[in-house]
């Protein structure tokens, strides 16, 4: 299986804060994160094949039993330390997707960028993303991606297996949060994943084809520390990342253009005080329905 | 002069800065309750590699250097000293001795467990008579055929009750004394006649097992020398020299985290209808915190980037150790006043800090021992040869 994972780095929302009065961000510590759920996603890929890159090698080449993860991130030198902490847990390979033209990508051009990404690569069967990113991000990319190469698309996974379950969904309720076998062994129409989502009743596990596009839900998982050894031997190797340029991708003007302008921020009002219901059980039953009904 | 730190430093930094958020910090309480290490957290740290930093990829570390342990001795300064020390005792005085000094063979037969964790070590120099007088050690090592016969007691050794391999310094001709005739030998510890004593119950660093070491005819094979024979003096001097620096990262790590703290309470703490923030009182202790910490950041790691340069370093280490033991007790006694009640409370960490932090004064040689031994690089330039 060789899976692709899009990663962010964005600033810590810890280090800032939104002054609403002057409806402006005051960066009060500038410190760069990966973004958890992406961390999750790469987390869960890394637990999907059967080898994670041992720490001494540079490149990652030819590990991993034939099964890969490469790791794939939009940006400058932020995102570059995203891709070598991913390659410092055990991905085979990263990339930097740099160009100037992609300073204002909106969820479309992201789209774009990341199916030339996968064309490029030729071979990948699984797209993994974190389910929300920190910053202004609406979770598009995931189902445009999907759209764009005709596959599945599945958000917010708690748990990832390869699975070989017939197409229909096994519409059951699932206990514990962990993959459960199929109950009919049937006919399979390929490589699968079966995934384990969470709904208001509960878990529910689902099951796809692959090659497919899946969204990873925030601490879904543990993400695995990098080895020491491991992280001296990425940040020292200039070729531990490699760098493509928009370009390198074929993708038109037209894929690069943003759909949506950005023309500045404004943040909502604090959110007021709830109000207080009294009295006794009957009425403070009524008065909460009244308000559920918006009266 | 680039002051920078390499990118691997920084990304090792802040893995280990992670970690110890994730998986020290919440351990670091109950550690100093029950006084126990946790293997857990332990094995964990094993597996990560960080029982080998300094130490040159070759023989199985990390390959990361003196200013790679430093910060790793600083960022888990900031959440358990306890832990800070097994590992520091294991990496930065007992493991040393040995890739500071030891053979090849000697190296290729321990360093890869050392450094994998497999094996812990201790460092074995002083006695019940000999602290700051380390010349005045008794442990006599005795050559009969193809090995050593040791006799004699350690005594505060960090990691005794559960070193596997105790790095210890011998007399082996009386004649010479410590200074001349005594000896490094590398005891495993299930070897007929070692015995670790009981834990010491200490005011701080509870977590960190240290004890006696009684050793009762002990059989060392002659290829458990480390470094020559009747200079192991020199090559203890050596490795303390060098232990001294990251002492200093401790501290450190200990009042950026008081300092951290008091930054805190200075925001969330009101009295008098405002932040105590606002109170000069406050913001004068904590500018001469931050200051001194500053200070001791730049010393730490200017003496830590002389030692990864080939560069002499001995005098500064002691500067390191000096400095840094006496700006941590400061930090850490300010971060108790300022927090008041709550900073006396058990159910806070500074009483914890202000426990922990009193040793760093005493041990790997006393402030007292420091300010000769600097005195004496000072008037050696002059040509004063200072007399003991």
């Amino acid at each position: 299986m060789n899976i692709l994972v899009l990663l962010h780095s964005l600033l810590d929302p810890a280090g800032f804060t939104i002054n609403r009065r002057a409806q402006k961000v005051f960066v009060n510590h500038e410190n760069y994160i990966l973004n958890p759920s992406d961390k999750n996603a790469l987390e869960a890929a890394l637990q999907l094949i059967p080898s994670p890159v041992a720490s001494s090698s540079a490149t990652g080449e030819g590990q991993g039993g034939g099964s890969t993860v490469t790791a794939v991130a939009l940006g400058d030198s932020h995102a570059a330390d995203a891709l070598r902490q991913a390659r410092s847990m055990g991905a085979h390979r990263a990339i930097l997707i740099q160009d100037p033209t992609l300073k204002q990508a909106d969820a479309f051009v992201v789209t774009n960028v990341l199916r030339g990404v996968a064309q490029h690569l030729g071979d990948i069967d699984l797209v993994l993303l974190g389910a929300e990113v920190l910053d202004a991000d609406l979770a598009q990319v995931g189902p445009r991606l999907a759209t764009a190469l005709d596959w599945p698309f599945i958000a917010d996974a708690h748990a990832i297996a390869p699975s070989r379950a017939p197409r229909e969904r096994y519409r059951g309720k699932i206990a514990s949060g962990k993959i459960a076998e199929h109950p009919n062994g049937g006919n399979h129409r390929g490589p699968g994943v079966a995934v384990i989502v969470k709904q208001p009743d509960g878990f529910h596990q689902l099951t796809a084809d692959l090659p497919a596009v899946i969204s990873v839900a925030v601490h879904s998982n543990k993400p695995r520390y990098p080895h020491g050894r491991a992280i001296v031997d990425i940040y020292r190797a200039p070729e531990a990342v490699e760098i493509l340029a928009a370009a390198d991708l074929r993708l038109t003007a037209a894929d690069l253009t943003p759909l949506v302008t950005r023309r500045g921020e404004s943040f909502p009002p604090e959110r007021e005080l709830g109000k207080r219901l009294e009295g006794g059980l009957d009425e403070v039953a009524n008065q909460l329905a009244n308000v559920i009904r918006m009266k | 002069m680039d002051l920078t730190f390499s990118p691997e430093h920084r990304a090792f930094r802040r893995l280990v800065r992670e970690f110890c958020e994730e998986e020290v910090a919440p351990r670091a309480k109950k550690i100093d309750r029950t006084g126990q290490s946790d293997p857990e957290l332990l094995r964990m740290m094993a597996d990560l590699g960080f029982f080998g930093v300094p130490f040159s990829q070759e023989v199985g570390g990390l390959g990361l250097g003196e200013t790679g342990y430093c910060i790793f001795f600083e960022e888990i300064s900031r959440h358990c000293a306890s832990t800070a020390t097994t590992i520091g005792a294991h990496i930065g005085i007992g493991a040393m001795s040995l890739y500071l000094d030891g053979s090849p063979a000697l190296q290729r037969k321990y360093m890869p467990d050392l450094c994998a964790g497999k094996k812990i070590a201790a460092f074995g120099l002083t006695e019940p008579n000999a602290g700051s007088d380390a010349s005045g050690i008794q442990l006599r090592a005795t050559l009969e055929g193809d090995s050593y016969f040791l006799d004699g007691q350690k005594m505060w050794i960090t990691n005794g009750p559960i070193a596997d391999l105790i790095f210890t310094l011998a007399i082996t001709d009386p004649a010479l004394g410590a200074r001349g005739g005594a000896t490094v030998l590398a005891v495993e510890k299930d070897w007929p006649g070692f015995k670790s004593g009981q834990p010491e119950k200490k005011m701080g660093l509870r977590g960190s097992p240290t004890s006696l070491l009684t050793f009762d005819e002990v059989r060392v094979p002659k290829e458990n020398v480390v470094g020559q024979v009747g200079l192991g003096f020199v090559t203890f001097m050596k490795t303390l020299d060098i232990g001294r620096i990251s002492i200093g990262a401790g501290s450190l790590g200990g009042s950026q985290a008081a300092l951290d703290a008091c930054v805190r309470w200075a925001k969330a703490r009101a009295q008098f209808g405002r932040p105590i923030a606002h109170m000069q009182s406050i913001q004068f202790m904590l500018a001469d915190m931050a200051t001194e910490i500053e200070a001791l950041r730049s010393l730490v790691y200017r003496t830590a980037w002389l030692v990864d340069n080939g560069q002499p370093f001995s005098r500064e280490a002691d500067m390191c150790k000096l400095f840094g033991s006496e700006v941590a007790s400061r930090c850490i006694d300010r971060a108790l006043q300022i927090h008041g009640a709550l900073g006396y409370s058990r159910d806070f960490q500074i009483e914890r800090g202000w426990r922990d932090a009193r040793i760093a004064e005493i041990f790997e040689g006393t402030n007292e021992i420091q300010r000769i031994v600097i005195a004496e690089h000072l008037m050696q330039e002059v040509g004063v040869r200072i007399r003991p």
